[in-house]
């Protein structure tokens, strides 16, 4: 079934997926790929189906019709976690960390599963050494070394992005799905996780959803353009950029694109 | 909620831990046999017992967030157990807690494997009905008793010696039972299991990008669960030397739910003072009026209301740390 994986081979493929709800279609035989070491962004206007399409990758949304190649297999089938286990990290929209939990709690939490300690019985879970110091060296590595201690409920929206990347990075992803990491920070904050993103650039895949425009232009190999869930166009983002249906009906006269 | 499994917090709450329970328990037994009373042994036998498997259950409730309404159920079947036993000449008790543990497992996980495809309000309901469809069966078997039920063949015994002769002996057994199952639930909550379960009842979305389905450790944590309430109905056939479906019925779940609601499911030791506080009243108001349910209601619906917001969340199943 899995044909073998050749360097050149999209780590994530996307063939001709739809969603409906109802009389209302999000996703609209959509055709996509993510190359090995390519930062691909894809925007829309709000409600074109961009979050709806990371919930179909992600397994939390079954798709109506088509098929999603991971890593070289098929797991249109597979649940959520099993295909976070096979690699698939994902970002939310919303902040999705355990509120309660401080940043240090929440990264080690994230690296327990992945270290697949899970059913450990005895030792407190934080006494997991092993675990701690992969949260610590991970939470210094988004830039987080000095909000260890605090509760993930008290970090700016920045902040819970930069911790949610660290959640994810534990896992070693094969493929980063990110829904607006930039969506509620300020204009330091998006620099700082525009930086953060930059420095994986070229390490691991990403699918970019995004609406900042400066984040996308500086960091995109490739840009998709989403319109009514249908893909309107995608290339580099000089073809994207000169686009006259795009320049219409997405970018407008913003002036700064 | 904390990754750690206990919260912290002032004033009382040295009354939580299983130490400080421990210990006054068995201070209460000490001066009810010094003081020569014959009831109270028995009163702090049931306490303990009841306290045992009120505590099995706010390891569900608080840690895993499954609102069972069917703890009732293996709770009966630990009782069974001795009964069924019994009737065939078994009575020791290496042969009858191990049964009545692995039995209440046994159930606890088969009807959980059904019960985990609902959340909150539905696993609720589906609890709730097993357990009485258990109750219907139990009732329907006429050579145990029927409805009525049956008295237990003789108290357990190890290898022949009656170690189980006084209410006092069954006592410090229960309270035993209660300190080992505080210590192995406290440690459990606090390893990387209970973490899951918390984080899995807190966000459960979360939990499965991570990669983690926490379908079988809340499966476990049911088997442990009903494990335990097998083990204190081992001990309450014992105690009342009985055992009819009613051990089974829908309001002895109703009244460990009320347990752990009054005392709260930070913290597990606040189970056994739910369980001391429902049987005081029990034992006080009972004697009053013949009403004392009402009485009881008014005390649920304060503690409801003092704590609503933890309990709701959880029925809802959306309790987002
Ligand atoms: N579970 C759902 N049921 C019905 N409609 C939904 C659901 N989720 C999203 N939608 C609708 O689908 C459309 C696309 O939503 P979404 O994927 O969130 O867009 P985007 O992320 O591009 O803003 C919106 O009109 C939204 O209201
Ligand atoms: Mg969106």
């Amino acid at each position: 079934m899995a044909e073998p994986a050749s360097p050149q081979a999209p780590v994530l493929a996307l063939e001709r997926l739809s969603k409906s709800f109802g009389a209302l279609t999000v996703t609209r035989d959509v055709t996509l790929d993510v190359r090995p070491a390519e930062v691909h962004a894809l925007i829309g206007p709000n409600g074109a189906g961009k979050t709806s399409l990371i919930a179909q990758i992600a397994g939390a949304l079954a798709p109506d019709a088509g098929r999603i190649l991971f890593a070289g297999a098929d797991v249109t089938r597979l649940g959520m976690a099993r295909r976070a286990r096979r690699g698939l990290g994902r970002v939310f929209q919303i902040s999705n960390v355990v509120g309660a939990f401080t940043s240090l709690e929440n990264v080690a939490l994230a690296a327990i599963v992945a270290g697949g300690r899970t059913f450990r019985c005895w030792r407190p879970a934080l006494s997991d050494r092993a675990a701690l110091e992969q949260a610590r060296a991970m939470l210094e590595r988004v830039g987080l070394a000095d909000r260890m201690a605090t509760p993930a409920a008290a970090l700016s929206h920045g902040e819970r992005r930069a911790l949610e990347l660290a959640m994810c990075l534990v896992q070693e992803p094969k493929l980063l799905l990110l829904d607006e990491p930039m969506a509620g920070t300020g204009r330091a904050e998006s620099e700082r996780l525009t930086a953060l993103l930059a420095g994986l650039k070229g390490r691991i895949p990403i699918l970019l959803v995004e609406h900042d425009m400066a984040t996308v232009f500086a960091l995109a190999d490739r840009i998709s353009v989403l319109i009514s869930g249908a893909i309107a166009i995608t290339g580099t983002p000089e073809t994207v950029r000169a686009d006259a249906v795009v320049r219409q009906a997405y970018l407008g006269d913003e002036e700064a694109v | 909620m904390s990754a750690r499994a206990a919260g912290g917090g002032a004033g009382f709450a040295f009354l939580f831990r299983p130490a400080v329970l421990i210990a006054l328990f068995a201070l209460a037994l000490a001066v009810a046999v010094w003081s020569g009373s014959g009831y109270a042994p028995t009163i702090i036998a049931r306490t303990a017992i009841l306290a045992l498997a009120a505590v099995s259950l706010s390891f569900l409730i608080g840690q895993a967030g499954l609102v069972s309404f069917g703890h009732a159920a293996p709770l009966g079947i630990g009782a069974y157990a001795v009964l069924i036993a019994g009737e065939y000449g078994v009575t020791n008790a290496l042969v009858l807690f191990p049964l009545g543990f692995a039995a209440a497992a046994l159930w606890s996980a088969a009807t959980g494997v059904i019960a985990l495809r609902t959340r909150g309000v539905y696993f609720i309901m589906i609890t709730l009905a097993f357990a009485q469809m258990l109750f219907y069966v139990a009732g329907s078997l006429s050579a145990f008793g029927g409805d009525d039920g049956l008295g237990i063949a003789a108290r357990a015994t190890f290898f022949g010696q009656r170690f189980l002769r006084t209410d006092t002996d069954l006592a410090v057994f229960a309270i035993a039972a209660l300190g080992v199952t505080l210590l192995v639930l406290e440690r459990l909550s606090a390893a990387p299991f209970g973490l899951m379960l918390r984080t899995g009842r807190a966000n459960e979305e979360k939990l499965a990008s991570l990669g983690l389905d926490p379908f079988v450790h809340r499966l476990v944590a049911l088997a442990a669960a009903g494990g335990i309430a097998g083990i204190a109905g081992v001990l309450l056939a014992n105690q009342v030397e009985y055992v009819s479906p009613a051990t089974m019925n829908w309001h002895v779940s109703g009244e460990l739910i009320v347990m752990v609601v009054l005392g709260g499911t930070k913290r597990l030791g606040g189970a056994v003072l739910g369980a001391v506080a429902v049987m005081v009243i029990d034992e006080t108001l009972g004697h009053f009026t013949e009403f004392w349910k009402f009485g009881l209601g008014l005390v649920i619906l304060g503690a409801v209301l003092l704590r609503g917001a933890d309990l709701t969340q959880l029925i809802r199943g959306t309790a987002h740390g």
